[in-house]
């Protein structure tokens, strides 16, 4: 399909009804609809604007009849009447054709370092073009990128970037790989399969950070493309999903057991939040799990908590807590648990599960060194899983 | 000298339990939503609301009964056990709406809650006003409305008197439930003498009356040792939904808030009137320095940025850990700044050694003090000034961000000096909201400042300069100086520089901050996308950006919008459509006041024209009622703006904000005297219109001149002119009432439906002028708008009444 639509030009907000009662209900009524004109789309790669949308017929779609669709693409299965938008904000019943409203137009398209991501087993110390568009399947209410993840397309700024675009900018700056993340991967599912294509055959790794919430078949064409995956398993708890994270719990472990069984590189992140998920058992059972279903060389990242988003009145992780929940961790069995955002933590470094032997050490998402050879540790020769070879 | 009322001490009460009950729900629902001005005035709302409902059913019942102290007894009795239910309910308010911990409470759910809490209390109250004006008219053996007029001021009184008596005494010594009881149990005491029986119209209280406000009084004295322990189970009712699995630690009250500390494993929270202040490591942490690392990167990566740092100012902050890295450095002295003693003594009692040395440092000079205030009288010079206070989320935080307040810290800075602040972000800043706050943050300094460099994603640190080359954004140089200096720290180290100023991040946000913003409709578009890759940061020009937009993108005292932004921003944050609603009030424009005042004169007008011969005159019934509102609306609004001057120019000064609010009620309750004393009960329009054109003239005139206060030097000078101003405000306000009471009696011949409704719709009007003046006029068109708000609105209600007159 060429991108010859015209850019779509979003809807200002519908008039609000009258906020009731207060003062500030009283004020409301001298409002003026605020009109949020699109900038038009920019002709050369990269230049873009606010609200910049190009919608592109999109796969996973069912026909229900009488122009309803089904879409397929994660276990949310919305059933959409023509002209509505599924809860991912990005993929709509368009007169009967399901269409994805990011294809070309990222929010983010920004090198990173790879331990960002976090890929602490993939290239230490490399850089990656990262990638994302605005929507998201899930609405966690700790989203780091809720100013993207959690809006329509329209609402944002994005750039103007087909995959080849894409692809060509990773290939100029020297990159080695190109990473979906920091949104929600899976909501651009067509963009990412596009570029994940061009990119393979540049000879580009395709890396995914991703909430783990899509359906097997979608999924399983997905994993042929990628390299790695970082899946984030919010916690071990069908309830704190459905409140916390508004989705579901099982499918985001069936996403891990077809990642496990597909053999691709996975590492988990935990955000670890003081008094919603951070009590210990939950944290053994999930590592449990890990340990058992996924294997003991599985990288566990337990990420401290700031306040954030909505809940931005919680305090941050105690240090002290990450530590429970990293000892808890390493008793399950696991070989490789990191504490994040707690730049200067010891366990931010990647040690030799036989020796100890620091094999890669870190500040953050800085590597200080790289003690590996090939894949082994520098001082007992220890196999340490990962994609390491140039 | 003729004899007082018996039930004097009922009025006097009304309006001390009025004011008690007002300052403890408003402290306990600001736990439960968000201490922002938009929040306060909800609340505010809410009170007027049902208590204009009070005085409504209070009305009704005073114009079928002549047993008011029958009435006032069983509104007594209820008072009580309604005042002590009401704060738990607000305690448990959080676990009604199932909030999520950690999150605020949605503007529906504000509304919500604040109409279903104050919906007894106020009704309670609301009738009370009309029932004690019925006794004083019955006392004075009268069919006029003078009797409402006295029992306005002195309820008047009891405001002040119960406003200065909390945040002066009781705020220190009692909870919450020991002051709504006392507040309570002074009402009944009240009612009991005033129903002694020997007071020719106030009539004795029936035994069965007597005997139930007795029991109570009983209940209640008995029950005041137990009420400590109920506060301590309504705050951890409340704590479960706040900050679950966190051991409630300490409470303490403080006049500028509760001042609340939790525990989890080693780490401490620290919570002001229910909002997360900051978390430091408690005394058993063994890793404290990682447990403070946000505090230490601020400290370090600021003092680094000095060739020299050896004098620095310190604005909040130092108990989060900031003060302890500070010394780290080879600074000679630290001026620390903090407002809160009490908030002080808590943390020196709970903190861990390194925050405790550091505050006995020789080095370091404690100062409980605003910032604000200290800055402006100080000649001290710094190196570094750094500002470590929240985001300017409320009116008196915002202080510390606007052009003012840069342009006094830049003048006490030594020369190389460096001014540091920081404030929450988001990492790519596409959220219109705090692109707009965060933009307006950096336009303001660099107003003031040669170089100003943002450094951060999720949390933002501003360096501003007022030399061109005074700092650097490649780490190099500062490792180096770090490494000089010798600085060990788990929390901080050289190479912290390289993640802080890594170069796509450090690009990519200033590009956006100095970008966004430059035109009229920057705040409805958002920050534009930065290029794929964008100049390094203090290599780029402004020389071909359009000039910044600076009614909504530079932050001062007199058009506070910083704070404004982060009210959206805080909308953002609820989850809620609340930022997308709120972000239109940003378009609103003067003019668009013109149409409802064409409109209320027109109909007026029509009215006037139209009515029959012989009626109740709805032409002059409307314009004295719009006089009545719009006197409460701008005299209101005055008094907000003149806060709002005062702090700015005074500095923020707890007591003396409770000095102006005690000089405008004694100015209200010397107007309705004096007016009183010399009208009586003659109704007079003409004196009335002559009222609202004073308010409208004295409004115009405080507009013309308020920027000249500028130049006021001495404090002194600056707290008399301003006492003047609001004594005068109070004063026209109370001129008003009595005028406008006797206007609707001559209509309508019924005293306590014309008291009542002069009651009601003056609250109503002062309302809404403090939530006009303070959430959306003052921020979006600066606090002269609110002056000519009211010159305006009383200008308006001038002509309506000279319609009406004919």
């Amino acid at each position: 399909m060429s991108s010859k639509h015209a850019p779509e030009r979003p809807r200002s907000s519908s008039r609000r009804g009258l906020l009731q009662g207060g003062a500030a209900g009283l004020c409301m009524m001298c409002l003026a609809r605020a009109g949020i004109m699109p900038a038009a789309a920019g002709e050369a790669a990269g230049a873009g604007g606010r609200g910049l949308v190009r919608p592109r017929p999109a796969a996973w779609f069912t026909a229900l009849g009488a122009e309803r669709l089904r879409c397929d693409l994660c276990p949310w299965q919305c059933e959409l009447a023509p002209g509505e938008t599924g809860r991912c904000r990005v993929r709509r019943n368009h007169g009967g054709r399901g269409q994805t409203l990011v294809y070309a137009n990222p929010v983010i398209v920004q090198q990173e370092p790879i331990e960002r991501l976090p890929f602490f087993h993939v290239h230490p110390g490399s850089r990656t073009l990262a990638v994302s568009t605005a929507g998201c399947n899930l609405g966690c209410k700790f989203c780091e990128v809720w100013d993207m993840a959690l809006v329509a397309p329209h609402e944002v700024h994005a750039y103007d970037m087909p995959p080849e675009a894409v692809v060509e900018q990773a290939q100029t700056a020297g990159l080695r790989s190109i990473s979906y993340a920091f949104g929600e991967p899976v909501v651009f599912y067509e963009y990412m399969m596009s570029i994940a294509e061009q990119a393979r055959g540049a000879g580009l790794l395709n890396l995914m950070h991703t909430g783990g919430f899509i359906n097997p078949e979608p999924l399983a064409a997905l994993i042929r493309l990628m390299d790695a995956v970082n899946v984030d398993l919010k916690a071990f708890d069908a309830h704190f999903y459905r409140e916390l994270v508004g989705g579901r719990f099982q499918p985001i472990l069936d996403t891990l057991l077809q990642l496990r069984d597909s053999g691709i590189h996975l590492e988990i992140t935990t955000i670890v939040i003081p008094g919603l998920n951070d009590r210990m058992d939950d944290i053994a059972r999930m590592c449990r799990w890990i340990h058992d279903e996924l294997g003991p060389d599985t990288p566990l990242h337990l990420s401290r908590f700031y306040p954030l988003y909505q809940l931005t009145n919680l305090p941050q992780t105690p240090v002290s807590t990450l530590d429970q929940a990293r000892r808890t961790a390493m008793d399950s069995g696991l070989k490789h648990v990191y504490v994040g955002r707690v730049p200067g933590h010891e366990s931010e470094s990647t040690h030799c599960p036989d020796c100890g032997h620091a094999v890669i050490s870190r500040l953050g998402f800085f590597v200080d060194e790289v003690d590996l050879d090939n894949g082994h540790c520098g001082q007992c020769g220890k196999a340490i899983g990962g994609l390491w070879s140039a | 000298m003729p004899r007082l009322p018996a039930h004097l001490g009922s009025v006097l009460m009304l309006g001390v339990v009025s004011q008690l009950a007002q300052v403890v729900m408003l402290r306990e629902l600001l736990m439960v939503f968000h201490g922002n001005e938009l929040s306060i005035g909800i609340i505010l709302a809410a009170w007027l609301i049902w208590v204009g409902i009070g005085t409504a059913l209070g009305t009704a019942l005073a114009e079928r009964s002549e047993r008011m102290l029958d009435w006032m007894a069983v509104n007594a009795t209820l008072l009580l056990p309604v005042l002590v239910a009401s704060v738990l309910a607000t305690r448990g308010l959080r676990g009604l709406f199932d909030a999520t911990p950690g999150a605020y409470l949605a503007l529906s759910e504000i509304m919500l809650g604040s109409l279903l809490l104050l919906a007894p209390v106020g009704v309670l109250l609301g009738m009370q006003f009309v029932l004690l004006a019925k006794l004083w008219r019955l006392h004075d053996a009268n069919e006029d409305t003078v009797g409402a007029g006295k029992t306005y001021i002195g309820e008047a009184l009891g405001n002040i008197f119960g406003g200065l008596a909390f945040s002066l005494l009781l705020v220190h010594f009692l909870n919450s439930f020991q002051v709504i009881v006392l507040g309570g149990l002074l009402v009944c005491l009240a009612v009991l003498w005033a129903g002694r029986g020997s007071q020719g119209a106030s009539r004795a209280l029936p035994r069965a009356g007597r005997t139930a406000v007795l029991v109570l009084l009983a209940a209640g004295v008995l029950g005041f040792p137990a009420l400590p322990a109920l506060d301590d189970w309504g705050h951890r009712l409340q704590w479960q939904s706040i900050a679950p699995e966190h051991e409630l630690l300490d409470v303490r009250q403080s006049r500028h808030g509760n001042i609340s500390i939790a525990r989890r494993d080693d780490q401490l929270s620290f919570y002001r009137s229910g909002h997360l202040m900051f978390a430091a490591a408690g005394p058993d942490a063994p890793s404290a320095h990682l447990e403070e690392q946000e505090a230490a990167v601020f400290a370090h990566f600021g003092l680094t940025q000095h060739l020299d740092p050896r004098r620095v100012l310190l604005i909040g902050g130092g108990l989060r850990g900031t003060l302890g890295e500070i010394l780290r450095h080879p600074v000679e002295q630290v001026d620390y700044i903090e407002l809160d003693e009490v908030l002080t003594q808590a943390a020196r009692e709970h903190l861990g050694t390194d925050t405790l040395a550091a505050l006995a440092s020789p080095r370091v000079r404690l100062i409980h003090r605003d910032g604000r205030l200290f800055v402006k009288e100080s000649q001290a010079q710094w190196d570094v000034i750094l500002v470590d206070v929240p985001d300017p989320a409320t009116a008196v935080l915002n202080r510390y961000y606007t052009d003012q307040f840069f342009a006094q810290a830049r003048a006490r800075l030594t020369d190389g000096g460096l001014l540091v602040i920081n404030s929450v972000s988001t990492p790519g800043l596409r959220g219109r909201a705090v692109a707009n706050r965060n933009a307006t943050l950096r336009h303001t300094l660099a107003r003031h400042f040669e170089q100003v460099l943002v450094v951060g994603d999720h949390s933002l640190i501003f360096l501003a300069s007022p030399s061109a080359d005074g700092i650097r954004s490649e780490p190099s140089e500062l490792i180096q100086r770090y490494r000089e200096r010798g600085i060990a720290t788990p929390a901080f180290s050289a190479g912290h520089f390289a993640l802080l100023l890594e170069p796509g991040q450090l690009a990519r946000v200033n590009w956006i901050l100095r970008h966004h913003g430059r035109s009229s409709d920057a705040h409805r578009t958002g920050p534009p996308a930065p290029p794929l890759r964008p100049q390094a940061p203090l290599s780029a020009s402004n020389n071909d950006l359009d000039p910044v937009f600076e009614p909504l993108f530079l932050n001062s005292d007199f058009r506070p919008i910083g704070y404004f932004h982060t009210l959206i921003f805080w909308g953002d944050l609820t989850g809620s459509r609340g930022a997308e609603q709120l972000g239109r009030l940003l378009d609103i424009r003067p003019t668009w006041l013109a149409l409802p005042v064409a409109l209320i004169l027109g109909l007026v007008a029509l009215l006037h024209l139209t009515r029959p011969r012989r009626s109740a005159r709805p032409d002059r019934q409307l314009a004295v009622g719009l006089a009545v509102f719009t006197t409460g609306l701008s005299t209101m609004a005055m008094q907000v703006a003149l806060l709002f001057a005062f702090q700015s120019l005074y500095g923020f000064v707890y007591e003396m904000i409770g000095l102006i609010v005690a000089v405008f009620m004694a100015g209200l309750a010397s107007g309705t005297a004096l007016t009183h004393a010399r009208v009586r009960d003659r109704a007079n329009l003409g004196m009335l219109a002559g009222v609202q054109g004073a308010i409208a003239v004295f409004a115009l005139l405080i507009a013309l001149t308020l920027p000249l206060s500028a130049l006021l030097a001495s404090g002194a000078a600056v707290f008399a002119c301003f006492a003047v101003l609001t004594f005068t405000a109070g004063l026209l306000n109370g001129i008003d009432f009595p005028l406008t009471a006797a206007a609707f009696r001559a209509v309508n011949r019924r005293p306590e439906r014309s008291a009542g409704l002069v009651y009601g719709i003056e609250l109503a009007g002062a309302c809404i002028g403090a939530a006009l003046a303070s959430v959306l006029i003052a921020p979006i068109m600066g606090i002269v708008a609110c002056f000519l708000l009211a010159a305006i609105v009383n200008g308006t209600a001038l002509a309506a009444l000279l319609i009406a007159r004919r």
